[in-house]
């Protein structure tokens, strides 16, 4: 977390962050992580920073659309993903979006208005 | 929108760590307090109509309901710039905006803005606010937030900021 916000937050609220975010992203291969990390920069920023494709077509879609508008995610998007994860996998990278998007967020803007 | 769940979610040594270490987290959030209660509310509320969160909008805290929070009230954050709002919501309103809508593009008057109206402390805590408030876009993704009620109910917390639904707003 940046460290102008983290310096005005509770010890605990930034620990419990911190922890959740471990927990979640612990759960993936790190390459995976790193990979829907820079699909959801990319989209949030509107650049193209996508290097190598380590993740499915499938993955690469509910990051972007995550990032732009969650409410427009669609059935298919879903379903298209049940061919290769099962629904425990599928509510893990949901919450591994809702956590690495917050945090990009937050890096995003925290240098803005602090 | 009537959307049913896209999955199905049954407990799991990965679901529970997750559940319970975004439990602590938010609970740790909501026991921050430097903030009004209709301050909070309005920018939860936002949060809840921009990610379209069916549970979130079905909910409306007792605190805000106590310093006066009404449905006139909550109406207005759909169209907050044109509202009657006070300024310091309306800033609250526009860093929400900014954080859940264009964060790549913060607008250059926000800092000034919120800096008219809370201390750093508070800014900090209202962009926390909004990161838990947002933990609705996992299960929005999923359609996994349909409220099992179907009024408007009261949401509090207990000393820990663990949740608690205390029944039906009661409306006048």
């Amino acid at each position: 977390m940046n460290e102008s916000l983290s310096g005005l937050l509770p010890t605990d609220v930034v620990r419990n962050w911190d922890n959740a975010l471990n927990t979640v992203c612990s759960l993936f291969p790190a390459s995976t992580v790193e990979q829907c990390k820079q699909r959801l920069l990319s989209t949030l920023t509107n650049t193209d920073q996508i290097g190598e494709n380590a993740i499915s077509s499938a993955m690469a879609a509910l990051c972007e659309q995550f990032a732009l508008e969650v409410s427009r995610i669609e059935d298919g998007h879903i379903a298209e993903l049940q061919d290769e994860m099962s629904d425990e996998q599928i509510y893990a990278l949901s919450n591994l979006l809702y956590v690495m998007d917050m945090q990009l967020r937050l890096d995003l803007i925290a240098k803005e208005v602090l | 929108m009537n959307s049913p769940a896209r999955i199905t979610v049954t407990q799991s040594d990965a679901v529970n760590r997750i559940d319970r270490d975004l439990a602590t987290f938010a609970a740790s959030v909501v026991r921050m307090d430097k903030l009004e209660p209709l301050v909070t509310e309005l920018v939860r509320l936002r949060c809840a109509r921009v990610h379209d969160c069916r549970l979130c909008g079905s909910l409306r805290q007792r605190k805000a309901l106590d310093a006066g929070l009404d449905e006139t009230m909550a109406d207005k954050v759909d169209h907050y710039e044109s509202s009657d709002l006070p300024d310091n919501i309306k800033a609250a309103l526009r860093l929400a905006d900014a954080m859940i809508l264009t964060p790549g593009y913060v607008p250059e008057a926000l800092r000034s803005d919120l800096a008219a109206h809370f201390t750093r402390e508070q800014i900090a805590e209202l962009l926390m606010d909004i990161v838990k408030w947002s933990q609705q876009k996992a299960l929005v993704a999923l359609r996994t937030e349909a409220p099992p009620w179907a009024a408007t109910e009261q949401l509090d917390f207990d000393e820990n900021g663990d949740p608690m639904f205390c029944g039906p707003v009661q409306t006048v």
